[in-house]
């Protein structure tokens, strides 16, 4: 049984954490936000990328397709909770 | 309307049965059947079909126009060349078949082939590496048959990958000279790649050919390797310079009669991951994401579709390039992620190769020996020195392919992946 979170908010808390940590946001950093886009601003760099698709693709149980990068919501926190919420539920 | 620039050639074979016609390589059925690289495009009425290989070595990039217009090309260059900014650049997926409506200016794209789960396999280790042993034969001795006295170049850096294709090309074809990569300067000793390249060569009694480079060598083929290389990481660009050097070397020797055959080692150490970052005046470069060890083979796997450094560099010298182990892609990468690389190495030599050859620890021709006392400090130490860090090479790279800034870049590649074409346009 999975123990992955299902809910919108669950997801993007969860991913908000892996980016958080990953990238080495400071708790005072006020640019940084769950709709602020990930590349453009530096924070999520292509090596990045990776690691944090794969770290979704095993704590959601999802799998991301190459298009999938390149969707508009794929570049907010907020759109990736969306897109796996959807994923997960289609999966369903 | 479609406009072709598709100027790589096809290399590819059947392992089972005969060989399909290229257009074969349109359906899946028949893209199934295909080992090696290609890339194809056909225009029929209102439909443009699009095929890549499993591993996306041919590159296959394609421009929209609103107009219905398409352009299709092996380099970026020559779409942007021909008015398409870089970023409505888009790339046929790795495995896939796309198809463009040009009426409708809609995309189907369907995949014909993925990459295998790496270490997933369940049968023996020695059964698999049975099978590489002899499709890499069979893949060669098909070569040797369709290229009679071609002449036959192997890439051989003195590493365990490229020693082994020296290895079976010598074995099963003709007329084959190693070409070797390595750093000169004056008065310095031959770099410990280029003596253990000689050992190889001998051991296997082919003749080899040391193709120096100098300093200013390296920065004269920057701007090549960025623009025909394809790619702006810095990894990438290195391999591309080395790439160039030795291919103008083996055009140089071949002015006339048939251009040589090129094998190299490369794709090996993707499918097992068998790199790590370089540790260079403090700072570390080549880094790579944290991943467990069959999470980051299939990543660097997935990534050989964009970039160029081997197929795009030799190409523009006149050279087909073939790779050998990209026949062989989906047995390797199901191999065990334990499994040590002198391992699989020392299995499909056999008696080819002796041990102190298959265990040699890996120095890259684009990093050079810098630590040792003879100085061979590689293209690697000798950008950064000048200033070319990998902030520099993506600005430089920007530049040549007109791109007004770095976001742009990182809005059409990201993970290693070129943006594929959209659903509608």
């Amino acid at each position: 049984m999975t123990t992955a979170p299902t809910t919108f908010e669950a997801v993007a808390d969860a991913i908000e954490h892996f980016v958080r940590q990953h990238a080495i946001v400071a708790d005072d950093d006020h640019g940084f936000n769950r709709e602020v886009d990930l590349f453009d601003t530096g924070y999520i760099d292509s090596l990045g990328l990776v690691t944090l698709t794969s770290h979704l693709e095993c704590t959601f149980e999802v799998t991301l397709s190459e298009e999938d990068l390149f969707h508009e919501d794929f570049a907010t926190i907020d759109g990736m909770a969306r897109l796996i919420v959807a994923r997960r539920h289609r999966s369903e | 309307m479609l406009e072709s620039h598709l100027k790589i050639g096809n290399a590819c074979w059947a392992p089972e049965g005969d060989p399909p016609a290229l257009s074969d390589a349109l359906t899946t059925d028949g893209a199934r059947r295909l080992a090696g690289r290609f890339a194809t495009a056909h225009h029929d009425g209102h439909r443009v079909t699009l095929a890549r290989d499993p591993l996306g070595l041919n590159k296959l990039y394609v421009g929209l126009h609103p107009s219905g217009h398409v352009a299709v090309a092996n380099y970026l260059l020559d779409l942007v060349d021909a008015g398409v900014p870089f970023s409505q650049t888009y790339a046929v997926p790795a495995g896939a078949i796309v198809t463009l409506d040009l009426r409708q200016r809609t995309t189907s794209s369907s995949r014909y082939r993925r990459l295998p789960p790496s270490g997933s396999s369940v049968r023996p280790t020695t059964a698999i590496l049975t099978e590489v042993a002899a499709t890499l034969a069979a893949g060669l001795r098909r070569l040797a048959a369709a290229n009679g006295d071609t002449p036959t170049i192997v890439c051989l850096s003195g590493g365990p990958d490229s020693s082994l294709i020296a290895a079976y090309a010598a074995r099963h074809l003709a007329n084959v000279t190693a070409y070797t990569y390595y750093y000169s300067r004056d008065g310095a000793a031959l770099s410990h790649d280029a003596v253990a390249a000689q050992q190889v060569a001998s051991h296997l009694g082919i003749p080899i050919r040391l193709v120096p480079a100098t300093a200013d060598m390296i920065f004269a083929a920057l701007p090549r390797a960025l623009a025909f290389g394809q790619d702006w990481r810095d990894f990438n660009v290195h391999a591309a310079i080395v790439n160039d050097l030795l291919a103008a070397a083996i055009a140089a020797d071949h002015p006339t009669g048939p251009r040589p055959l090129v094998l190299t080692g490369d794709l090996m150490n993707e499918l097992l991951a068998d790199y790590s970052p370089i540790r260079y005046s403090g700072t570390t470069y080549y880094a790579l994401p944290d991943l467990p060890i069959g999470t980051l083979r299939h990543y660097l796997t997935r990534g050989v579709q964009t970039g160029d450094r081997e197929v795009g560099m030799f190409h523009t010298h006149g050279l087909e390039v073939i790779q050998p182990y990209g026949w062989v892609f989906d047995h390797l990468l199901k191999l065990p992620n334990e499994l040590p690389k002198h391992h699989v190495i020392g299995e499909l030599a056999g008696e080819y190769l002796p041990a102190e050859i298959i265990r040699r620890p890996k120095v890259r021709a684009q990093i050079g020996d810098y630590e040792s006392r003879n100085g061979h400090d590689g293209i690697l130490p000798q950008l950064t020195r000048a200033g070319i860090d990998q902030p520099k090479l993506t600005g430089l790279f920007c530049r040549a392919f007109h791109i007004d800034q770095p976001a742009d870049l990182h809005r059409a590649v990201r993970a290693g992946i070129h943006q594929p074409p959209p659903e509608r346009w």
